[in-house]
């Protein structure tokens, strides 16, 4: 029950924003999750529907915002979508590219009231 | 304050930033409530336990402890392997054993009969260990200085990859029973491993397995892995060479001595 343990985190530091700026209620919170994050999409949301109740943010809206994958070529710098870790440089077949996206699992906004 | 490690228990300290609130941005977009405010965060969600590993990679080095994370799925040989090492290698290096699992404080009884320090810690209904827990560890340990703390993680190669512990190194444990298509299956672990053990190599007369592959599909998600080949069966000099070689590393001190 991984994803739960990481709803209640999100939840965590979402009231502890809302709070520190003295508001009431979270209306809204925006999550970024990346293709390569280890987080699975489907469930971080369904756990956050579980870990928001009866908080201040029991009736914000959860917008989630999934990231893919990216890597850059370390033979010929070209810059491609990747949907695995395993996956070659489209242009030159070039294999191993740094992965410069999709490892993200990030709460980027909250909206208060 | 923490005497060992610096961290602080001081839940009243504010750090304040002279604009008054935390990354506020005022916003009068249109469908929204006009007393909605909009705060820009952009913080990372594990952030809480990179930060505290941080501190521990921190303090490992700054205190010469060689910090293996040991990672793999339930069965793969990862206790015995552990105490194989301690009985193989007690005179050359003292260890320091951290045992994880959902329950139980069997793995911890079995390292205990090495004459090893252990400590268990039990998750409960958690699949992995984060920092916090490594941290606590570590102080009810009293780990010194010069010393081989190993880890053993829970066993589950999927969620302790997205946690670091604050380890020096992260050593995946593969037995050949399990397959040699283990590192595409896991890519993320995989890719975040320093070491590859395959182990159990002494059954392999009895399956049909390919070392080969089993190492190209580790090395197209991590071409810098390495890799050594065990059995707790028969001696094995591989895996104690590469842990004499990296903790002669880790236990330098400051003037070279």
């Amino acid at each position: 029950m991984h994803e739960l343990g990481l709803a209640l985190r999100i939840v965590d530091i979402a009231t502890e924003h809302a709070q520190r700026n003295k508001a009431g209620r979270v209306t809204e919170l925006e999550l970024i999750v990346g293709a390569f994050s280890g987080v699975m999409f489907e469930s971080i949301r369904a756990c956050l529907e579980i870990a928001k109740k009866d908080t201040l943010l029991d009736d914000a809206k959860i917008v989630i915002e999934q990231i893919s994958g990216r890597g850059q070529c370390q033979n010929c710098s070209a810059d491609f979508e990747m949907s695995g870790l395993e996956d070659k440089c489209p242009e030159c077949d070039g294999a191993n590219p740094s992965i410069v996206g999709g490892k993200e699992f990030q709460l980027r906004s909250i909206r208060v009231a | 304050m923490c005497q060992d490690c610096g961290c602080s228990t001081n839940s009243e300290v504010r750090i304040n930033r002279l604009d008054g609130v935390t990354g506020e941005v005022c916003s009068v977009n249109a469908g929204h409530d006009h007393h909605d405010r909009l705060f820009v965060l952009e913080q990372d969600v594990l952030e809480h336990n990179d930060i505290l590993a941080e501190k521990m990679r921190g303090y490992f080095k700054g205190n010469s402890i060689f910090a293996i994370n040991f990672v793999s799925s339930p069965g793969s040989g990862k206790t015995t392997l552990l105490e194989k090492t301690i009985t193989g290698l007690a005179d050359e290096m003292d260890f320091y054993v951290i045992e994880g699992d959902q329950q139980t404080l069997n793995d911890a009884q079995r390292i205990n009969e090495t004459g090893a320090p252990v400590v268990q810690i039990n998750t409960g209904s958690g699949c992995h260990l984060d920092a916090d827990m490594i941290h606590r560890a570590v102080h009810e340990l009293e780990v010194p200085n010069h010393s081989v703390l190993m880890i053993e993680n829970v066993g589950n190669l999927v969620c302790p990859a997205m946690f670091d512990l604050g380890e020096t190194k992260r050593v995946v444990i593969v037995s050949v029973t399990e397959g040699e298509d283990k590192p595409a299956k896991y890519p993320l672990m995989f890719e975040s491993s320093d070491l590859c053990i395959v182990n159990k190599v002494d059954l392999l007369p009895y399956l049909d397995f390919d070392m080969e592959k089993l190492k190209n599909h580790a090395l197209s998600v991590n071409p810098d892995i390495q890799f050594v080949e065990h059995s707790a069966a028969h001696p094995q000099s591989e895996w104690f060479d590469w842990l004499r070689c990296h903790a002669i590393v880790a236990n330098l001190s400051p003037n070279g001595e």
